[in-house]
């Protein structure tokens, strides 16, 4: 048993190859916790604050496969997307996207390389996709309710439960790169790039080698939760 | 980047879900196994063909909403907590409940830790409990 400082509970955990995330129910902390497998101890490795107001909580909360990313959601439909050096595991915010979502956020999720969030939300609000490349500043919004979701990466589908209907309905959608000089033949989520550059966090650029927080291009796969 | 149509699915009938909604959907690493709950019924659903399922052919009812579910990678365990007292229900084989785990205090979320042997609880109480899986007889205990 790992007691925590969490007020209000422990409302979420998402779990890694030796790290658990976790979020309090009614806090604005957030917390990382790596595992000794020499002693079997957890220990606390990041502790956060700031992650939401005293006013909201969190309602969602998922990290990316190659743990680069770390997206929080709160009722009132901020997310706020912390991340870390390369060099170390040292996680601060690096966005806070306020207005998000008009009602509280359901859920989040990131494509594996933690280029491409997507996030549904309460009050029919809409399903959007945000993306790294412009720092997750705009949205692209579908007309769909919501309340749960999963990325699948070996078919780079999102699978999304819906709510708002008496039946049960869920939906599979691809994530889709729009290319104008053809689509990657082996992922569509990406597009092939001019010569001399590379896809990287959801566009087409120059691959540079400027060390800079939360640019982290560098992808592996993670250990999926 | 855009989010394209792929397939729409239904766990029921036109009714058969009434002020219910999909709290929640899960698939396996291997993302063949895609587990859906909506108010007390949990199914699953087995991949046809690359990103498409089938209809559910194993479903599970609880007593109580079921909440959260979630695979180990290899999708061998599904840990499921509903919002019922203190338990962690376990399945094995996509519809057995195998056994439970009473965490003592309200589960609020779960979580595969570690080499998949390990679930993370996060509980009301504001502790983790940590459930590992004990080898020699294949369930789970408190840490």
């Amino acid at each position: 048993m790992i007691n925590t400082t969490h007020i209000g509970g422990v409302s979420k955990v998402f779990g890694t190859k030796n790290r658990i995330y976790s979020a309090g129910g009614n806090d604005s902390v957030v917390q990382a916790r790596w595992l000794n497998t020499t002693t079997g101890v957890w220990s606390l490795n990041s502790s956060v604050s700031g992650v939401g107001t005293s006013s909201d909580t969190v309602s969602a909360m998922y990290v990316s496969g190659n743990q680069k990313r770390w997206g929080v959601g709160r009722s009132n439909g901020d997310i706020y997307i912390l991340g870390h050096p390369d060099n170390s595991y040292s996680w601060s915010i690096a966005n806070t996207i306020t207005g998000a979502h008009t009602a509280s956020v359901n859920f989040i999720r990131f494509s594996s390389n933690g280029w491409h969030m997507i996030s549904g939300a309460a009050g029919n609000d809409s399903v959007r996709l945000r993306t790294k490349l412009n720092n997750w500043n705009t949205s692209t919004d579908y007309p769909w309710k919501g309340q749960s979701g999963d990325w699948d990466d070996r078919n780079k589908q999102v699978t999304i439960g819906l709510y708002g209907n008496d039946n049960g309905a869920f939906t599979t959608k691809f994530l889709k790169a729009n290319c104008s000089a053809g689509t990657n033949t082996s992922d569509i989520s990406q597009c092939q790039c001019p010569a001399g550059q590379a896809w990287f966090n959801g566009g087409c650029g120059l691959l540079l080698c400027n060390s800079t927080n939360f640019t982290n291009i560098n992808v592996t796969k993670g250990y999926a939760d | 980047m855009t989010l394209e149509p792929h397939q729409d699915y239904f766990m029921g009938g036109a009714t058969d879900f009434v002020n219910g909604s999909v709290l929640y959907v899960n698939t396996d690493d291997s993302e063949t196994r895609l587990t859906t709950c909506d108010l007390k019924t949990l199914q699953f659903h087995t991949n046809i063909s690359a990103g498409v399922y089938g209809t559910a052919t194993n479903f599970t009812q609880f007593n109580n909403t079921v909440q959260q579910m979630r695979y180990r990678s290899d999708g061998t365990w599904l840990a499921v907590r509903t919002d019922n007292a203190t338990l962690i229900y376990f399945m094995k084989n996509s519809s057995a409940i195998d056994h439970t785990v009473d965490v003592v205090s309200t589960p609020k979320s779960l979580a595969w830790v570690y080499d998949d042997d390990m679930l993370a609880v996060g509980l009301a109480n504001g502790s983790i409990a940590v459930l590992q899986r004990i080898a020699s007889n294949n369930t789970f205990h408190v840490h």
